[in-house]
């Protein structure tokens, strides 16, 4: 049973039982009148309208999903963090809540700062996004008003539009276009224009430097990135997250374990990743927003829920970036029988994010010149060789072996 | 310095309390400034609709029943997140530093500390305040977002320390911003710090109400 057909029958539950009665009802109420609420029951009857809420429902369901990935992520980042450096990392624990339950039922506060300090500090996200809500937003005094507020629209949308685009498994997917992968890369190059606008748009010189960083770095990481996932859709023969995956189980190597891309398609595996981390603009890569250079980047002038909104989008993007890797490299939601797809698919997702983490904590920033040159003389290059060696594995050798096995015949 | 009562402006017959027993509907839906509400900038009408909310659910007593629920919770996630900006003026700000190290883990308490004063919401005066760099601190405090706090840490942020009688120094950043936790010690040690914190959470859910709708 797949995602689809689950939500098809909710919605066909929902349309019957809840919504269609409501607007009958609403229809029956003044008669002599024309009322949209009758033909949208009536629509609501029909394929169409049943398909739209069933959408409508998938789409949820893989929002929610993500949303609960974010804040794992958010939660491992800085748990990995703290202990790379030998800390404890937050520690904020459910026994705090006792302090919420005084403070709502009106009893006189207590103090216990051991316990509010003695757990694994999960709830440090919800406590950080809950503050964001109640904080200022200022809006500079001459800073451009609509761009300011357009930016992060742009930047956020983009980014939580990814969420509902990538499948967990064939069966668990609330998109399955046939373009899938490209329709995430164009996704994923919507969020240039978004960093520019919300640069340009604060008037402030480290916004601005930090925005046209983040566009020459996006769009000079852009090229080698998808040459190299050339390489796999040249293998596949197709776009769609599903189709890819089945090749990579179906070609098998030594005792017949499945060949996956990151085996032959070594370089491209390479490139792919050091080109998506620029992508997401992770460390080494995080240029556009350096702390110690520029004030924070891009970022520098949006305060309260637009900033946490910002750096949870980027969380999104490295989720989004980790599921594409996984999807085009490592096998998908492919492996051992007894645990389902879709925890595959998430184990080797978080391990992609974890070796991400690890990379964040121990390597240095680079330069920008640097990673100009890094993208256009190394990157590119090498994704035009993976490119070469994938036409020579698709095109050129089985004729070449078919020839080489046919010359002891014609001689 | 009392932050709740200036944060509350509008009407002042409101502020006193009197409007929760009126029922009078003029107090309710105050008449727009320009006289036809149909005719204002958008901005202006915001603006009306913002008041006009406000003054309704401070007359029907909305407010009070929304703030009793909305108020604790809002009041844990800001008491319990604290981000301060990355900010150092002398030997207090090394011990800040230290105060992040493995030995005594500040990111325990859920700090961050950003660079950008508009994504913080507490401020560290950690040294001397001279003349000079008088008007950037009060530029810094003012470009951070409300709900805001200041630590004033160690003798020179409290008194000028040591310099208390130079020419350049000023006598304690309480001489121009408002401070709400002081530190003593010099320099402060880690864990001062983080009892500095652990004060100023206090002093958040004591006196610093999380409100819905605040003006």
């Amino acid at each position: 049973m797949s995602l689809f057909s689950f939500c098809k029958a909710m919605a066909e539950w929902t349309a019957d039982y809840m919504l269609i009665p409501v607007f009958n009802f609403q229809a029956g109420l003044f008669p002599p009148f024309s009322n949209p609420a009758g033909d949208i029951a009536d629509w609501l009857e029909t394929d169409g309208g049943l398909n739209t809420l069933a959408w409508l429902f998938a789409v949820n369901i893989a929002f929610a999903i993500g949303m609960t990935n974010l804040i794992i992520v958010i939660h491992l980042e800085r748990k990995i963090a703290a202990r790379i450096q030998d800390r404890r990392g937050p520690m904020l624990s459910l026994r705090s809540f006792r302090e919420l339950g005084e403070d709502l039922a009106g009893n006189s506060p207590s103090w216990r700062f051991k316990q509010n300090y003695a757990g694994i500090g999960i709830l440090q996200n919800m406590a950080d996004g809950i503050k964001a809500i109640t904080k200022e937003l200022i809006i500079p005094a001459k800073a451009d008003k609509f761009l300011f507020t357009m930016g992060p629209i742009i930047f956020i949308s983009s980014s939580v539009f990814l969420l509902v685009l990538f499948p967990l498994s064939d069966r668990f997917a609330a998109s399955s276009a046939p373009a899938g992968l490209m329709v995430i890369m164009a996704a994923f190059s919507i969020a240039p224009i978004g960093v520019l606008t919300s640069g340009w748009a604060s008037n402030n010189k480290y916004s601005m430097i930090g925005g046209m960083r983040s566009a020459a770095q996006l769009m000079s990481y852009e090229i080698p990135l998808l040459l190299s996932m050339a390489g796999v859709f040249l293998l596949a023969g197709s776009f769609d997250p599903v189709t890819i995956v089945e090749q990579q189980q179906q070609s098998t190597w030594f005792f017949g374990l499945p060949m996956w891309n990151f085996i032959p398609q070594f370089i491209g595996f390479i490139v792919f990743m050091i080109c998506i981390l620029a992508e997401v603009e992770r460390v080494p890569f995080d240029l556009p927003e350096a702390e110690a250079e520029l004030v924070e980047g891009w970022t520098t002038e949006y305060s309260g829920i637009r900033y946490m909104l910002f750096l949870a989008a980027e969380y999104i993007r490295g989720f989004a970036g980790a599921a594409v890797c996984t999807i085009l490299f490592l096998g998908g939601w492919a492996g051992p029988w007894p645990v389902p797809p879709e925890v595959w698919f998430l184990l080797k997702v978080y391990l992609i994010l974890i070796f991400w983490i690890f990379i964040r904590w121990t390597v240095p920033r680079i330069r920008t010149d640097q990673i100009l040159e890094l993208g256009w003389k190394k990157l590119l290059p090498l994704s035009l060789i993976n490119i070469l060696i994938v036409i020579f594995m698709v095109e050129i050798y089985p004729y070449l072996s078919d020839t080489l096995t046919l010359l002891p015949e014609v001689f | 310095m009392d932050m709740s009562s200036k944060r509350i402006k509008g009407n002042a017959n409101l502020r006193r309390g009197l409007g929760s027993k009126t029922t009078d509907s003029d107090k309710i839906m105050e008449d727009p400034p320009a006289g036809d509400w149909l005719a204002l900038r958008s901005d202006q009408l915001l603006k009306w609709i913002d008041d006009a909310v406000y003054n309704a659910a401070e007359t029907t007593g909305m407010r009070e029943v929304v703030d009793r629920v909305t108020r604790p919770i809002f009041n844990y996630a800001q008491r319990f997140s604290p981000h301060p900006l990355h900010f150092g003026i002398m030997c207090c700000a090394i011990e800040m530093g230290q105060a992040s190290a493995p030995d005594h883990d500040i990111d325990r308490l859920g700090l961050v500390y950003r660079s950008s004063p508009r994504q913080c919401d507490v401020l560290i005066v950690n040294g001397p305040v001279c003349e000079k760099l008088r008007p950037k601190l009060k530029t810094l405090y003012e470009q951070m977002p409300e709900p805001k706090w200041v630590i004033a840490m160690g003798e020179c942020a409290i008194s000028g320390g040591p310099y208390w009688d130079s020419y350049s120094v000023v006598a304690g950043a309480d001489t121009f911003m408002p401070v709400d936790v002081y530190i003593p010690g010099c320099p402060v040690r880690p864990e001062a710090l983080m009892h500095g914190f652990l004060t100023l959470q206090k002093k958040i859910r004591e006196k610093e109400p999380g409100m819905f709708l605040r003006r």
